[in-house]
Parts: C-alpha cells; sequence; structure tokens
C-alpha cells in the first residue's frame, strides 16, 4: 500500500495519458519509500519507538487484567477478549494516531508550499504518500508486538478463519485510509491558522477516545456510543476490531465495512473541498 | 578606513571608548528575565495561546474520559474506587504541570542542538541550561495546570480523604516533589540528547506512560511491574506513593509504610540528579557544523 | 588577548549508509568515522588588533571561532582568551566577548529589536544609566532611529546586522568576533558595517577577529591576515608582505594610440602579456608585468612612453582574490 492507494483516494489527476499516471505513480511510490527511510533515519529513534509500543502493550495486557479481576464477563464482553482488544487498540493506536506533524504544516508555514505546487505530482498525493510511507515504517514494530501478545497468550487468531482474517484486513486497510484522511484535513486548515499544533492535539485526543482505540464502544454508555457510531473515528479502529473478535459477522460485518468504504469515500470528497478552497487560498493571497 | 564616513559617525559622542562597568547577575535572575520576555511573547498571541492549551487540555482529558467510562463499567481498579482513582489522577495531572509550567522547555533540546540555536545559549553569560528552560513558553502547559486543578478540586471532595491542614500539606508537598520527579527525568533523557541526536520519541514514550499509566494503583502491574514502575521508570513517585498515604492505603505497598513519604524526598534528588546528569552530557556538545 | 597552541578538533560521526536498505544498514551498523576539522592552529592575538581569518569554505573557521567563544571543547591544546580558558570559564568569558554571525542572528525574533537590546543589557549586567549611554550612541553610530521598534522578523538583513552589531557591543566587549559581517549585504550597507568595526577598533580599542570571503572586508579592515585550509594555519602575518611574496609583479596597463604602432618592444625587466581584445576596445592594450623590486615603476613607465604613443597608462597590482585563490588551490604558501 504505498502509491497506487493515494492516487486513487484524492482524485486530483485528471484524464492524462497512461504514461503520465504510470510516471506520477513512481514519483509517489518513491516520496513514500523516502519517507520510510526517514522513518528509520535515526537508529535510537527506531529501537525506542520499538520498545515503546512493546511497553505498552504489556501494559495495558496488565490494567485489563487487573479491572476484570476475576469477573468472568461485563456486558458480554469476556476478559480475553477485552484483554486481546485492548491489545490491538494500542497497537492500531501507535499506527494511526502518532505524535508527528504532517509535512503540509511545515511547508505552509515555511513557506515552500508555493514551489510544492509547480511539481508534477499533486501536493495532496505527495502529503499522502509521505503519510503512508511513516504508516509503513511503523508496520514491523506493531507486527513485533502483535507478536508478543501472541506468544503471552494475551491475543488470539481472528473469529471467522481465513474469512475472517480476511474481512479484518480489507476492514484494517479501509481503517488506515479513513484515519489518513482525517489527518489530512485537519493538516490542511494549516492554510487558515498557522498554528494547527493545537488543532492536531485535539484531534489526536479526540480520536483515540472515539475510536475506541482506547476502550471499545462497547463499555461505553449507550448515548455515548450512539453518538459515536455517527462520526468518522470508530470507522478507524473499533470497526476493523469488531470484525476481528467477530461481533459483527456475516452480512452485518460487509455492512461495517461498507460504512468504512463511505467514510473514505466522505473524507476525500471533504478533503478535495478543503483543498481547492485552500488552493483558491493560496492563488489569491500569494502562498 | 578607506571610505569616508557615514552620517552620524562623526558624532560627538562616538569619541570616547565604551567600556562600562558591568555587575554581576545572579542565576535566578537571568532566568527571570528570559522567562518573563517568553511568556510575554506567549501572551501576546493570544489565539495561539488558547489553541495549545485547549489542545493539552483535550489530551489529558481523553485518559480522564477513558478512565472515567472505565470507572462507570467495573467500578474499582485493583480495588479503588470512583474517588480513590480521582484524587491519584488529579494528583498526577498537578505535579505533571508543576513539571511542564517552568520546566517543559526541555523538550526543545532536540531542536536547539541540531538547528545549532545551542551555540547561541552557550556564547551568553548564562547557564545553558536555564536559558533551554526559558527558550520558550508552551502554552499547553497552562491547559495543564487549568485541568489539574479543576479535577483536583473535584477530586478531593469526591475522594475518602479528611482533609486536616497536614492532609492538604502532604498533598501540595506530594504535588511539587512528583513535578520534580518527572521533571529530573526529562532532564535525564534531555541529557542523552547531546550524543543521540534525537531522543524525541523517547521523551514522548516516557511522558505519555506516565500520563496514561499515572492513574491506576500501581498494584494492577503486578509485582514485577510494580517494582519497575517505581526504580527503572519512578512513576511510583509522581502521585500513587504519597497518595496511599493520604487514602490510608499504605499496607497495599511492596514496601514499607513510610516510603509513601519517599517521594517528598526523592523528588528534590532525581531532580538534582537530572541536573547534573544534563550539565554532565552537555560537555560532549559537537556543535553541528556551520 | 588570545593564545593558541596546537589547537585540535576532532568530529566523530556514525557513517551514513547509500544504496538500498541503507535505512536498515545504518541502523545495524556501529561504525564511526572520525574528521579532523582543526589539526593544530597556534596563533596570537595582541590587544587591540584586527585580525582577518581566512579560508575556504570548510577549512575550519567557524570551529576556530567556537573553540574560541567557548563554545566548543578542543580535542586537543590550548587556548586562553583574556588570561581565560574559554570553555572551562565560558560564562566570563562569555561576559568579555561580542559575537556576530552573519548567517544566524542572535536577536530575538518576535521582540522588537529595542527589547532584544533591554535583554541583552539585563542578561550582561548593564546598569540603567550605562544602558541608555550605550543605546544613545550606538543608535547614532549605526543610525538605528528607524527600526528601533521593528521586530526583528521585519527587519531587512542590513538592519538586522547593525542591530546584532549593537547587541553585540552594548556591553562594551574588549574582544569581537564577526563572523561574515557583510555576507548578503548590498554595498551601502556593506561600507557601513565596515566603518562601524574600523571605528570600534580604533576608538574603543576593541579587539576584532574577522572572518569573512568578502577579500574586500579584508582589504578595507585587515593589516593582518590567518589563513586556513584543512585545518592547518597557511599563512599568518601581514597583508601586504602576502600579496608582495605572492605576487611578485606589478602590471603597467597601456592604451596604444593606434592599432598598428609596429612591434611591440618590451623594455628590460617586463614581459608583454597581450589583453584578450573586448568589442568595446578601440584601441590596442597592452600590459607590461615587471617586478617592482628589480624594476622601478618610473623607469618602466618612461621606457614604454619613450617606445610607443600611448593614450592611456594604468599602474595595477594583482588582486587579492587572485592570491589568495592560488594558495587556496596549491594548498599552501610560497615561502
Amino acid at each position: 500500500m504505498t502509491g497506487p492507494v493515494a492516487t486513487s483516494t484524492t482524485g486530483a489527476t485528471t484524464a492524462a495519458p497512461a504514461g503520465h499516471l504510470a510516471a506520477q505513480a513512481r514519483a509517489l511510490v518513491a516520496i513514500g519509500r523516502q519517507s520510510v527511510r526517514s522513518a528509520l533515519a535515526v537508529r535510537s529513534e527506531v529501537l525506542v519507538s520499538g520498545v515503546a509500543v512493546l511497553v505498552r502493550v504489556v501494559l495495558v495486557i496488565l490494567v485489563w487484567r487487573a479491572v476484570y479481576g476475576s469477573t468472568p464477563e461485563v456486558v458480554g464482553v469476556d476478559r480475553s477478549t477485552a484483554v486481546a482488544y485492548a491489545v490491538l487498540g494500542a497497537v492500531f493506536t501507535n499506527v494511526l494516531n502518532p505524535f508527528w506533524r504532517s509535512s503540509l504544516e511545515v511547508r505552509v508555514r515555511q513557506g515552500r508550499i508555493a514551489v510544492d505546487l509547480l511539481r508534477p505530482v499533486g501536493l495532496v498525493p505527495q502529503t499522502l504518500a509521505q503519510q503512508v510511507g511513516t504508516t509503513a515504517a511503523a508496520v514491523p514494530r506493531c507486527v513485533l508486538a502483535v507478536l508478543l501478545a501472541l506468544v503471552i497468550g494475551a491475543l488470539q487468531a481472528p473469529a471467522g478463519g481465513v474469512l475472517g482474517l480476511l474481512a479484518f484486513a480489507v476492514s484494517t486497510v479501509l481503517g488506515v485510509a479513513v484515519a489518513l484522511l482525517c489527518n489530512l484535513v485537519v493538516a490542511m486548515t494549516a492554510f487558515w491558522t498557522l498554528e494547527v499544533g493545537g488543532a492536531l492535539m485535539v484531534y489526536r485526543a479526540v480520536a483515540q477516545f472515539a475510536s475506541g482505540a482506547l476502550i471499545p464502544l462497547w463499555f461505553m454508555p449507550g448515548w455515548l456510543r450512539g453518538t459515536l457510531e455517527w462520526l468518522p473515528f470508530q470507522a478507524q479502529v473499533f470497526t476493523p476490531l469488531s470484525v476481528y473478535f467477530g461481533t459483527v459477522r456475516g452480512w452485518d460485518a460487509v455492512g461495517a465495512v461498507a460504512v468504512q468504504a463511505l467514510w473514505v469515500v466522505l473524507l476525500a470528497l471533504l478533503a478535495q473541498l478543503v483543498w481547492s478552497r485552500a488552493l483558491h487560498r493560496v492563488v489569491v493571497q500569494g502562498g | 578606513m578607506a571610505e569616508p564616513p557615514a552620517d552620524g559617525a562623526a558624532g560627538t559622542a562616538a569619541r570616547e571608548p565604551w567600556r562600562p562597568q558591568l555587575r554581576e547577575v545572579s542565576p535566578l535572575r537571568a532566568w527571570w528575565v528570559l522567562m518573563a520576555t517568553s511568556l510575554r511573547v506567549v501572551f501576546a498571541y493570544r489565539s495561539n495561546l488558547l489553541n495549545t492549551a485547549l489542545g493539552s487540555v483535550a489530551l489529558q482529558g481523553s485518559q480522564l474520559l477513558f478512565v472515567g467510562v472505565l470507572l462507570h463499567r467495573f467500578e474499582q481498579v485493583g480495588g479503588w474506587g470512583f474517588g480513590e482513582v480521582a484524587l491519584l489522577f488529579a494528583m498526577r495531572l498537578c505535579a505533571h504541570a508543576v513539571c511542564t509550567v517552568p520546566f517543559g522547555q526541555h523538550s526543545a533540546i532536540d531542536f536547539l542542538i541540531n538547528e545549532g540555536d545551542y551555540d547561541r545559549l552557550l556564547l551568553r553569560p548564562v547557564s545553558p541550561f536555564l536559558q533551554m528552560l526559558a527558550w520558550r513558553f508552551n502554552p499547553g502547559s497552562l491547559g495543564d495546570l487549568s485541568l489539574g486543578v479543576v479535577v483536583l478540586v473535584v477530586a478531593a471532595r469526591l475522594a475518602p480523604v479528611e482533609w486536616t491542614a497536614g492532609a492538604v500539606v502532604l498533598l501540595v508537598l506530594a504535588i511539587l516533589a512528583g513535578g520534580l520527579v518527572e521533571a529530573g527525568v526529562q532532564f535525564a533523557l534531555s541529557s542523552l540528547s547531546f550524543r543521540l541526536r534525537a531522543t524525541w520519541s523517547l521523551k514522548v514514550t516516557v511522558d505519555t506512560t506516565f500520563a496514561d499509566f499515572g492513574p491506576y494503583p500501581l498494584g494492577v502491574f503486578g509485582t514485577v511491574g510494580s517494582l519497575a514502575l517505581t526504580f527503572v521508570l519512578p512513576l511510583a513517585f509522581i502521585a500513587y506513593l504519597p497518595a496511599t498515604a493520604l487514602l490510608g492505603r499504605t499496607d497495599e505497598l511492596l514496601l514499607p509504610a513510610w516510603a509513601a513519604y519517599s517521594s517528598l524526598l526523592v523528588g528534590p534528588l532525581v531532580f538534582w540528579g537530572g541536573y547534573r546528569a544534563f550539565v554532565h552530557q552537555s560537555r560532549h556538545y559537537d556543535s553541528p557544523a556551520g | 588577548m588570545i593564545r593558541a597552541e596546537g589547537l585540535v578538533k576532532e568530529f566523530t560521526r556514525p557513517v551514513r549508509r547509500t544504496g538500498p536498505l541503507a535505512g536498515v544498514r545504518s541502523l545495524l551498523t556501529r561504525e564511526r568515522v572520525t574528521t579532523r576539522a582543526v589539526d593544530g592552529v597556534s596563533f596570537t592575538v595582541d590587544r587591540g588588533e584586527l585580525v582577518g581569518y581566512l579560508g575556504p569554505n570548510g577549512a575550519g573557521k567557524s570551529t576556530t571561532i567556537k573553540m574560541l567563544t567557548g563554545v566548543l571543547v578542543p580535542t586537543a591544546g590550548t587556548v586562553e582568551v583574556d588570561g581565560r580558558v574559554p570553555w572551562r570559564d565560558r560564562t566570563r568569558n562569555a561576559r568579555g566577548i561580542g559575537v556576530v554571525f552573519g548567517q544566524r542572528t542572535q536577536l530575538w525574533h518576535d521582540l522588537p529589536l529595542r527589547d532584544s537590546f533591554e535583554l541583552v543589557a539585563k542578561l550582561y549586567g548593564l546598569d540603567q544609566p550605562d544602558y541608555q549611554r550605550a543605546l544613545g550612541r550606538f543608535t547614532e553610530l549605526l543610525d538605528l532611529h528607524e527600526f528601533l521598534d521593528t521586530p526583528v522578523r521585519g527587519l531587512s538583513l542590513g538592519q538586522r546586522m547593525r542591530g546584532d552589531l549593537t547587541a553585540a557591543m552594548l556591553y562594551g566587549p574588549p574582544l569581537l568576533y564577526l563572523d561574515e559581517p557583510t555576507v548578503g549585504l548590498d554595498v551601502v550597507a556593506k561600507a557601513r558595517i565596515r566603518e562601524f568595526v574600523a571605528e570600534t577598533n580604533a576608538v574603543d580599542g576593541t579587539t576584532v577577529v574577522l572572518t569573512t570571503h568578502d577579500l574586500v572586508d579584508v582589504e578595507r579592515l585587515c593589516r593582518r591576515v590567518l589563513l586556513i585550509d584543512h585545518g592547518q594555519v597557511l599563512y599568518d602575518g601581514d597583508l601586504a608582505a602576502l600579496r608582495r611574496r605572492y605576487v611578485p609583479y606589478r602590471d603597467l596597463v597601456v592604451t596604444l594610440a593606434r592599432e598598428d604602432d609596429g612591434p611591440l618592444v618590451a623594455p628590460p625587466g617586463t614581459t608583454v602579456v597581450e589583453r584578450p581584445r573586448s568589442a568595446r576596445d578601440t584601441a590596442r592594450v597592452v600590459v607590461f608585468r615587471f617586478d617592482p623590486a628589480q624594476t622601478p615603476t618610473p623607469a618602466v613607465v618612461a621606457a614604454v612612453t619613450a617606445e610607443h604613443e600611448v593614450v592611456d597608462l594604468d599602474v595595477t597590482d594583482p588582486d587579492l582574490e587572485a592570491v589568495i585563490a592560488e594558495i587556496y588551490s596549491s594548498g599552501r604558501v610560497r615561502a
């Protein structure tokens, strides 16, 4: 999931010859790889992020085991499911809500946006390719964390066998897409205010909680859960994990994935709209 | 010399050598002069101030919400009820604010070193450590402080504690000491920047570990976990240990009961140790090539 | 004022890999490479001197300056500034020096220039009356009136440099380091800065160490230069002597009245260097090159004008630029 994903979601490319499209795709793959490389550039950083996710996984396991104590089941969720959910939630949030700031914001702030606009590849695809690259760089440490959880028996294979695994994979990809698009829209506020730091922090906090990465929506009071189900955040983490644990299955699972796909489309349109407004702003005000 | 004099250069004031007498400036005064300036700059940009403070409130608030939902469902965590966990959370957050409001600029160290701004600090007759702390002011820390105080006031009513004068004094001292523990740890991590070039993830990891796992009674982490979070990463000293003293729960400690008060001593010690580590490692500073 | 002996500074950095899987490979390697930026530099600077410290990019200039100012700790060798070891007695040293970097401001970006000065005054322990006097003096000298209340980020480069110079001299340090103070400035701004530096040196007796790539700075300001390359001192001494030693010739440039003036006669002790003719040349320009130590200039002039009908003549010394360029490219100074 590098370049092609990015191009298809933006719709920024209009009717262009096939050779041109291929060149764009190559450029995007290069950008993605570059950001993988820069994410892995400093050894101490890589080691620390690796150890960090492992420690976090162990700690959430301990907390959730303690929370359950000897209670076998709360609101229909048993202890092992809750623990396993917490593990995957920690892993997901590690990838989807990192503390990095979007390259877009940095470029706007430094006034480099005018140069970026002149490049043959659109700015939005560029930004997405970078985000995908950074996300991809996080995959190895997450695989490690999942393996650790499997070894210490805090996680089981997904419900529903091979088909279940496939559904989980599809739902995860869509969840990542929703998260990246949300990130992009928030980062684009940089065109209106130079201080996106606060907005990104609020977004990160809301997304973490509302996506169900910290605590599953199952445990939330009815009114809260009802509200969160209408927001795009639950499509980032809660939906893939519900598929994983088989709490939605069969046609319900298909429906949940369809809702995710709908969010991808809606957010892509929103991003496009915000982007055209931003572009107008840059053109009128000269960046 | 070969050029014609510019306007004003011929003025009479310029003719006598300029060698003024300089007073000694105490480090504390220098720090305050710089800090006051940073504060003035921050308060000049109101929208940014509000924006960033709100971000911090949201970040800490999401954790509060999480703990709230958890207790709403499970009623207790590790044997601690809602009021007790609330007090622990509030003490941790207030201690965090004690760390971030005056000392939060340790987070600038990577930037200072890699962008060469640390050179600039070394050219001034003030300790670079103090200059770093006053480098800028992070308005987010005001978010930590305000949320912390609000939650503390509420939690103090909910917690099963009789608020005698002694208890209030212990609470205040414990929060201050907890802030010193956190600051000391972050200073020590910052000192690694002089060798590693990037300690940002390390610091964020420790910061979020404190924030996310601070509100639980240590017992939930098991024996190994508790010991690790006491002696490897001194989370226990930030709020948990003194909280057990306030809540009369010292019998659940793996350590003797007096250990509940040890953070009052450990705080200043860790703070001093972190500062010394910073000063020591700063000798390895290699200014980046111009 | 400054005494450096056998100064050495080494930097150790991890090896950067290139090629496929570069990231992963540099992650796994522990290989480090040591480079010697300054390699045994010794010199002294006396009180009141104005010394040009020259060298190509990467020669070790900045590293030396950083050791002199107490920013870097030398790997080996000793350095003493006004009787103090800068890195060991850093704070005290900092109070006695002014430092200006052309590339990077020392001022506070978000503050008006005046506030930056006030901060400097407080940090260096300048009394209020002294500060007012200093402010008046430098405002006058560097003509700061117009932008004293402008935030630093809104200043032009030239204005910022004047602000930086003021901030560095406000507390009257006896020693001033200038690192490329005129880089990027226009001719007028450059002249103003040079004039200020010369004045500071002459009137206040401030010792000045100047690094620059602008050789006009050097020619206008410095009597003595230190040339450094590959971390080693190539030349330390009088600028005029260097020029003499280096290019022991002088050119007599003559414009002949007619193109077909017959065969050129080179007087004894001279050689003829013919200039490529440009489209604008209406007459023939000929250069007679000679060694003024061997053949006096008047004699050459007399000899040439006796042989040819001349409409214009000029005597030129080779410019410093050519001298420096040759030293850099050959890597050594001729004996």
